[in-house]
């Protein structure tokens, strides 16, 4: 057979095997240098997001021009998944989400096609622009640029938010950008410098001039020219007519026009200062306004490596900075993953030194021991090798399962065999073997368990398929944790077969002591009269299992249970939300007093908090959010550092509520950011109202808001919020406008300019670059009265009455011409849509609910006859159904059908190497019993059953089929030699508690450190290895007393005679 | 004995698939983790700590603790003398009463000119001297009044019409501010208002009087004229530069009024909030009147000494509007 002529050759070569490994180990060795490391998986879907900002443009004019015809182009795209877009005040993001493995470059080439397209049909001035290739893990690194107290600028000031949003602007950012992995800089929080032209309007009647023609000379008196060169004498000189302006007085001198041949300046018009731009989003920190830029990383960059070049980077930057600015580290995803990873390590490391003590002490051998402990980190480098190949990232849910006790199991059953057979020859031929008398033996032994060795292997192995088949999030946990165990298993069956038998060769020489230790003295002196017992009173022993067996069935449909595990970053995040309409100061003064009161909690180190749209709107939040970072101080300093993070939580909770005027959402950093990314419906039921007029939307989603609260069960009942954002509307009066001979857009013009203000060109300091910005006054647009009164320019009356003017005494008097904005448009507040949604094409309007004390399935049933009977929707209106639920119902339908075939799978694996159905229902009858201590162990502890326990009991099948087949692989050699039924399973049993306490006991302690893990990931890890533990320890009494008793109740009358073996 | 072995094969079965069930959490009813339970309940709290009564007038429970720590302050309505000011542009003229164009009675050649623009002349002064075409004699051109020339459209040895004015002279003592006033302010102006006119000098404010409100609007602006006469005697005022004038209106004095900062909207109607007993606190809509900067007049819904929500009281609208915003995203 193959694996004998694997087992022989590794043997015969054994030196040559060493040197495989070796070369296995170093590869692995390298590739864990290049293996990406995060906290947690990245749950991102592959998405591209399209970002248009449109300055001043309100939720509806946005969506009209830019949304619209943008989302319409993404249309029909290849492997596209669906579209979703939202417009809000100056912001329009498209999301399109493509299908899950769709290669992100490319999605991105296919929608920048389109943009290309569409680009020609968006308003002039509008900047399209592609969001950072990034996932809900790039936000890897935030930092804040302050001022030290008392630093003074060059000129001698104070630093203002200005001067330090230019510093992180055009000092700090661009050098960041330049560090590999990093994909973009976001920057919030301070003003962008600008120069402000602000017109008199007064003036600029008595001169006769327009904003319009301000703007023309402010394009016209600003650019630098190259005209190509001359030759002169042989020399070549380049021509250049320089033009810019560089400073306040230069745009001061720029020229309008003239009046009576004498020069109309822009300081005859104008004031000109520099001043801030009318900002979408703001930073605090600890109270105060502070500029906070966001390193964010590329997709499938190693966040480890880059945060810390990150950081050396930013320490370098800093020593270029004006005197008394600096940089202040406030989150470094290093932290996180350093945590992890020592968390992983120290489980790990740990795992295995007990592994190696168990060995130790049941073989009584520390040369076997050793061997078989060094697949323990063999394995895990050929995982990780695997890991790189597959391009799985290192975290804890993907590292988070690997026991390696279980994967150990192989080789240690081997080792076990060996050692035995060794020691039997050795009395046998009453010497130290020779060499080829010990190569042989050791031959023999790998053989004997090598089948059931791999079957066991094997049969783990098929119990994690079913995992691979989940999809949508769960996938993306769950799957590269499946993915690993299978590598590490296919590792260690590698090693098994090929190092494990070499090693042996190599290292076990000497006398190989056959006499029992004093543990496994111990353990038979116990275990004899017990299996006694159990086999005399087997009927009761059956019967109290079944008993037992089904009691922890009925406790487990009472556990409470959670679907995804949340992962503790160790930090936490606050979302403040404030109804529709706050403006930003009034969210930042909130903000900030929410921040001083956080602050005063001991635990807390930092908080700091970004309101509104950044930059780079890589998260288009109005200004009546914030998402809030309370950064912890680490756990020593706490006042009590044993506290648990949920009392914490508690504590910040209470605290936030002492502050009115918001209400808040706790999660976690990562947590927050991936959310917003993937923004699904989050919670259980979503129902997505469909069409086009947003007052009919609103109506539609009332309704089935009000027939949803009806049924029973539903709670948390609510509509989207999309409307309640204050909208002044400018309505001008045709009629009025035409009797003074203006135009709409003469009037538009002078609103544009005066309220928002218009950008008329740049002015470079260098590569810094700034707008010059037209704008009217604060004094003059600042009050719902002043904007009533701003003046709109006539259109001038001929000459006669141009002339009119110039004389000053002359009768009849002169009048300005012009009128106010309130003779012309009515001026009104009114509420109108704060954001409008639209997915795949069409505006929506989302109700949620959650479900309580009620099946999910029978609920979302009641739910759509309820709606489909009392809610009549207009033509061209539909509903749509999604939510979490759609999820549990995917996940659910996958499993109930791969679970059973992965089932039906382990039954056909023991039938093959049994031949035996009776068999192999019987090494089979081990599951139920390793689920009993599973349950068991979780309400002891009183944890959920979450799917990092399913995951547990999953791996706990795999090792109780292993521990029943090697029990009874034994009995029925036993009884092919002859033996009676009786005999072979008492003999089988005491003979085979060896190998069976070992893979138990190793299998079990395996996971010891990380069930008592505190540290970071530890709430993931530790349903899953509470489980393992728990059911190990049931399915190795139960297998050791009960099975025996099974066997002799069901076998009696079988005939041994086909067995394979 | 096959008999038992399906028993047990059921059990087995029964139970893995009992557990498999379970992981997905979705038997049991009261699965917490499937949804954000934590928010929720906060949320509901929120919701809860509003209500309405039968007039919808909401009311909310906050401390005065809670309030301070969002910056609101709290004052009570009562009276108060409200002083608005309007703005408006304007137009300095000379007075047209004291401007006299002189303009020779005789055609004729100017054989000599004595006083240039900007000349200060007394009355009587000579200003220029003609010789007439008709009598060939040579008379006098006299300033008519004492005051500055502010044009000459003569020269030496030119021809003077007696069609056109040779000189203009002004007596620039008292100078024009014609306002423009708009159509819709026009019944907030009255005679003898007091105006400050600023003629943006950077010197200070100059202080008037409207003296005439035009009864004869313009065409073309569809505005009215004020005119305020302005004593001119350091020459600071100049005809033809435009000026902004703010006008007090009449000081009237208001029995309820709140601050300014007060006045909310809360579902289309305009609120004050009020202050109950304890630590209520009641959206009132309110009736609002006349206002200046800093104070609103209350024609109904509050009585004076009721202590109200004056500064930042938007947290109050804020909070009693939580709950309903989400994280759009």
């Amino acid at each position: 057979m193959v694996i004998d002529a694997v087992l022989a050759f590794s043997i015969r070569q054994r030196w040559l095997m060493m040197l495989f490994v070796l070369g296995i180990g170093v590869l692995g060795a390298w590739n864990f240098t290049r293996l990406p490391i995060d906290a947690v998986p990245d749950i991102t879907n592959v998405q591209v997001q399209i970002n248009t900002r449109a300055p001043g443009y309100s939720p509806l004019e946005t969506e009209q021009r830019i949304t619209f015809p943008v989302e319409t182009a993404m249309g029909g795209l290849p492997k596209l998944d669906y579209t979703r877009s939202s417009s809000r005040y100056g912001l329009s993001q498209v999301t399109v989400v493509f299908l899950d493995g769709t290669d992100i470059y490319f999605a991105r080439q296919l929608v920048n096609e389109r943009i290309q397209r569409v680009r020609d049909q968006l308003p002039p001035g509008v900047e399209v622009a592609m969001g950072p290739v990034s996932t809900g893990l790039g936000e890897i690194f935030m930092y804040t640029v302050e001022a030290r107290t008392g630093a003074r600028t060059a000129g001698g000031g104070e630093f203002t938010p200005s001067d330090l949003r230019t510093i992180q602007d055009w000092i700090i950012k661009p050098q960041l950008r330049n560090v590999p992995g990093v994909i973009e800089v976001n920057t919030i929080g301070g003003y962008e410098r600008q120069f402000h032209v602000l017109p008199d309007p007064g003036r600029l009647m008595a001169y006769n001039f327009g904003f319009r023609d301000v703007m023309t000379a402010l394009a016209a008196n600003n650019a630098n020219v190259g005209a190509g060169y001359i030759e002169r004498n042989g020399e070549q000189y380049l021509v250049r007519a320089p033009g810019q302006v560089a400073n306040i007085a230069e745009i001061q001198e720029i020229v309008i026009g003239s009046r009576g041949g004498i020069p109309v300046r822009i300081r005859d018009v104008a004031s000109v200062k520099e001043g801030r731009d009318l900002r979408t989003g703001a930073a605090t920190m600890d109270g105060k306004e502070t500029v906070l830029g966001t390193a964010m990383l590329l997709i499938g960059e190693n966040s480890r490596a880059v945060a810390r070049q990150v950081a050396a980077k930013l320490d370098e930057i800093v020593r270029s900075l004006p005197e008394g600015v600096i940089t202040r580290t406030v989150y470094d995803r290093t932290v996180l993953v350093d945590a992890t990873i020592r968390t992983v390590q120290k489980n790990l490391i740990e795992g295995a030194l007990l592994v190696i003590a168990v060995l130790f002490l049941i073989l009584g051998n520390i040369r076997a021991a050793i061997v078989t402990a060094c697949v323990i980190p063999l394995s895990m480098l050929f995982t990780i090798t695997g890991m790189v190949e597959t391009k799985v990232s290192a975290n804890l849910m993907s590292l988070g399962a690997i026991d390696f006790g279980i994967i150990v199991d192989g080789a240690v059953i081997i080792v076990e065999n060996c050692l035995r057979l060794l020691a039997e020859e050795q009395r046998r031929k009453g010497r130290i073997l020779a060499l080829n008398e010990r190569l042989q033996t050791i031959l023999d032994g790998s053989s004997e368990v090598i089948k059931p060795s791999l079957f066991g292997t094997m049969i783990i192995a098929v119990v994690y398929l079913p995992v691979l088949t989940l999809t949508g999030i769960e996938g993306k946990m769950f799957t590269p944790m499946a993915l690993t165990v299978l590598m590490a298993l296919l590792g260690a069956a590698i090693f098994s077969v090929t190092f494990v038998p070499a090693a042996v060769a190599i290292v076990v020489t000497g006398k190989v002591s056959e006499k029992e230790n004093i543990f496994m003295r111990g353990a038979k002196q116990v275990y004899l009269p017990l299996l006694d017992g159990a086999i005399r009173y087997r009927h009761m022993v059956v019967a109290v299992a079944v008993v037992i067996v089904l009691a922890s069935g009925v406790a487990a449909t009472r556990m409470g249970g959670e679907f995804i595990p949340s992962l503790d970053e160790g930090d936490i995040a606050i979302a403040a939300i404030r109804i529709p309409g706050t403006s930003l100061t009034q969210s930042l003064d909130l903000q900030m007093a929410l921040e001083r009161r956080i602050k005063q909690l001991p635990e807390v180190k930092d908080f700091f908090a970004r309101t509104g749209t950044a930059e780079v709107a890589t998260d288009a939040m109005p200004p009546s959010i914030s998402d809030g970072y309370v950064m912890l101080k680490p756990r020593q300093e706490w006042p009590d550092p044993s506290k648990p993070k949920s009392d914490l939580v508690e504590e910040i909770e209470v605290a936030a509520n002492e502050i009115p005027g918001s209400s808040f959402e706790i999660s976690q950093p990562i947590q927050l950011r991936v959310n917003e990314l993937i923004s699904g419906v989050r919670s259980d039921l979503g129902i997505k109202i469909f069409g086009d007029d947003m007052d009919i939307l609103l109506g539609a989603a009332e309704q089935v808001r009000d027939v949803i609260r009806g049924i029973a069960g539903a709670s948390d009942v609510k509509a989207e919020q999309v409307s309640g954002l204050p909208i002044l509307t400018v309505k001008l009066d045709r009629q009025a406008l035409s009797r003074y001979g203006l135009s709409i857009a003469d009037v538009q013009n002078v609103v544009e300019i005066a309220i928002g203000g218009k950008s008329a060109g740049k002015l470079f300091e260098g590569d810094r670059r700034f707008d010059i910005v037209v704008r009217l006054p604060e004094s003059l647009r600042g009050r719902l009265e002043s904007i009533r009164a701003i003046s709109i320019p006539l259109p001038s009356a001929g000459i006669a009455a141009a002339e009119a003017t110039k004389v000053a005494w002359a009768t009849p008097p002169v009048q300005m011409r012009y009128v106010p904005l309130s003779s012309v448009a009515a001026v009104d507040v009114a509420p109108g849509p704060n954001q409008i949604s639209r997915e795949n094409g069409k505006r929506r309007i989302v109700v949620t609910a959650n479900v309580r004390e009620r099946d999910l399935g029978s609920f979302v049933a009641d739910a759509q006859h309820a709606v489909a009977e009392k809610v009549r929707l207009p033509p061209g209106y539909w509903i749509g159904w999604g939510g979490q639920f759609e999820q549990l119902v995917s996940a659910t339908q996958r499993l109930t059908i791969v679970v059973p075939v992965a089932l039906v799978l382990v039954l056909l694996l023991l039938f093959m190497s049994f031949g035996s159905v009776a068999d192999a229902l019987l090494v089979f009858s081990g599951v139920p019993l390793a689920l009993t201590g599973g349950v068991l162990a979780l309400l002891l502890r009183g944890l959920p059953l979450s799917i990092s326990a399913g995951v547990g009991f999953i791996a706990l099948s795999g090792v109780a089929v292993l521990n029943g087949m090697v029990i009874v692989a034994f009995i029925e050699r036993l009884r092919r030699e002859g033996k009676s039924v009786w005999d072979a399973v008492h003999q089988g049993a005491s003979t085979r508690l060896r190998p069976v306490l070992m893979t138990a006991l190793v299998a079990s302690l395996g996971f010891v450190p990380m069930a008592i893990a505190t540290g970071a990931g530890a709430e993931v890890q530790r349903p899953l290895a509470t489980v393992v533990i728990g059911g190990i320890v049931s399915s190795t009494i139960l297998t050791l007393l009960v099975l025996p008793a099974l066997y002799i109740l069901f076998r009696k009358d079988s005939d041994p005679e086909h067995y394979r073996f | 004995m096959k008999a038992l072995t399906i028993i047990i094969l059921a059990v087995a079965v029964l139970a893995v698939a009992g557990i498999g069930y379970r992981m997905l959490g979705l038997t049991d009813p009261d699965v917490p983790a499937l949804r954000e339970d934590h928010d929720h309940t906060i949320n509901e709290f929120k919701r809860g700590h509003v209500e309405e009564d039968e007039h919808g007038a909401k009311r909310i429970l906050i401390s005065d603790v809670k309030l301070a720590a969002a910056g609101a302050v709290l004052a009570e309505a009562g009276e108060v003398t409200l002083s608005d000011t309007l703005s408006f542009n304007g137009v300095l003229r000379a007075n047209q009463e004291t401007v006299v164009q002189v303009t020779p009675r005789f055609p004729g050649i100017v054989r000599s000119i004595r006083k240039r623009i900007g000349d200060t002349v007394a009355g009587n002064d000579l200003l220029a001297s003609i010789e007439s075409n008709q009598s060939l004699t040579v008379y006098d051109l006299k300033a008519p009044i004492s005051g500055t020339v502010i044009d000459r459209q003569i020269s030496l040895g030119e021809y003077a019409s007696e069609q056109k004015p040779a000189f203009v002279v002004a007596d620039l003592s008292t100078i024009w501010a014609d306002l423009s006033i708009y159509r819709q302010d026009l019944k907030r102006v009255r005679s003898g208002d007091e105006v400050l006119i600023d003629p943006d000098d950077g010197g200070a404010d100059i202080k008037g009087h409207i003296s005439y409100v035009a009864p004869i609007g313009s065409i073309d602006t569809q505005t009215a004229i004020a005119r305020i006469v302005l004593t001119n005697t350091d020459g600071r005022l100049r005809p033809g530069l435009f000026v902004t004038a703010r006008l007090v209106l009449t000081k009237r004095s208001v029995p309820v009024a709140v601050r300014a900062g007060a006045i909310q909207t809360l579902d289309n109607k305009t609120v004050v909030f009020v202050r109950e007993d304890k630590d209520k606190i009641e959206a009132r809509p309110v009736e609002v009147g006349e206002s200046d900067a800093r104070f609103v007049e209350i024609r109904a819904g509050m009585a004076a000494g009721e202590p109200y929500v004056a500064e930042n009281s938007f947290v109050v609208k804020a909070e009693m509007g939580k709950g309903e915003g989400e994280h759009g995203h």
